[in-house]
């Protein structure tokens, strides 16, 4: 992995990682959260709005790998509305696209609340 | 390694001791005896020592908040609770336990031990993930130095301390909120290993979320 330490300073970390099994761990300088493992990395993420988790998406591989995992309710509806009052759009024009990548990101989703009064979704849901 | 101190990773400690309850009365009194015991057992004092070497002291019932701890004093299966206070200190195999993150963590601890169980199972998780921090948690957690922070949230997981750990989660989540990933990379250190093209593509395909008007 392709991973460089920021900065010299001592003390240092070893990856906390309980799911990591082989010991060449490498140490990290302790106030980088890159010390922290993909599960740490990904319960301390799941508090993000999904909002955030794709805003932040580009922080770091580990964050891109980390910060959908644990989105398990999704609630699409108030994204979808902000992005249609923003870009002026209608409830008729949903971005399948947005959707389809919420879906495909957020591999663990349980639910999936979003709430369409339109007659031509109605006719798509048919 | 000490081996007096094993852990026992099956599971099955979390329903021992309630008894199947027929009405609501029996539940009640269920809970009441319950509560008295964890009450009691919390009198009870045990020690935990930190990777450095300090011993600190906790309440039995404040201990257990952590689930390895839970799980060691299970597997000794001691009966008699008050002997459990005059053992060894249970040692903390981490790096992570420092001894300033200890004293941290048996302050949480001994915070919220009164607290009601965390029950994963339950609908109202998502309830309890959207709730802010309490002023007590906030306080506590507004720790300067961000090497400490780290510290507890990666003890507090290494003992398998759920709340503690989502208390650091919504710490660090509040900080970063409506920051950008430049800064955000830099505020937590850490290393960007994305290549600009890569990066670039990310933000293409993510461009809805950054809609203004």
């Amino acid at each position: 992995m392709d991973r460089r330490s920021c900065g010299q300073k001592p003390p240092k970390r070893a990856k906390t990682s309980m799911t990591d099994t082989n010991r060449t761990q490498e140490e990290y300088p302790k106030d980088s959260l890159d010390r922290y493992g993909d599960d740490l990395c990904g319960v301390i993420l799941s508090y993000l709005s999904l909002e955030e988790c794709f805003r932040f998406e580009c922080v770091s591989k580990q964050w891109q790998r980390s910060v959908f995992k644990r989105q398990n309710y999704v609630n699409v509806e108030k994204h979808v509305k902000k992005w249609q009052i923003m870009s002026g759009k209608t409830i008729e024009d949903i971005d399948w696209q947005i959707l389809e990548s919420v879906v495909r990101k957020c591999p663990n989703i349980r639910r999936f609340d979003i709430e369409i009064h339109s007659e031509v979704t109605g006719r798509v849901f048919e | 390694m000490n081996g007096e101190y094993s852990l026992d990773t099956t599971e099955g400690m979390a329903a021992s001791g309630d008894p199947p309850t027929n009405n609501a009365v029996d539940d009640y009194d269920a809970e009441e005896a319950l509560e008295r015991q964890r009450e009691e057992e919390n009198k009870i004092k045990i020690k935990l020592k930190s990777f450095e070497g300090g011993v600190y002291e906790c309440g039995l019932t404040a201990a257990k908040m952590s689930v390895m701890v839970a799980n060691m004093l299970d597997a000794l299966q001691e009966t008699d609770l008050t002997k459990i206070a005059t053992r060894e200190p249970i040692p903390l195999q981490n790096d992570a336990v420092t001894n300033k993150a200890l004293e941290k963590i048996v302050e949480w601890v001994d915070h919220h031990w009164d607290d009601p169980p965390i029950d994963p199972d339950f609908d109202d998780e998502k309830e309890r993930r959207n709730e802010e921090l309490s002023h007590w948690d906030k306080q506590f957690i507004d720790i300067a130095d961000q090497g400490e922070l780290f510290d507890i949230i990666a003890a507090a997981n290494f003992m398998d301390i759920k709340g503690l750990v989502e208390v650091g989660a919504k710490h660090i989540c509040n900080k970063i909120k409506g920051k950008s990933c430049t800064e955000v990379r830099e505020m937590l250190k850490i290393h960007n290993d994305f290549t600009p093209e890569e990066e670039a593509a990310i933000h293409k395909e993510n461009e809805w979320i950054y809609a203004k008007d």
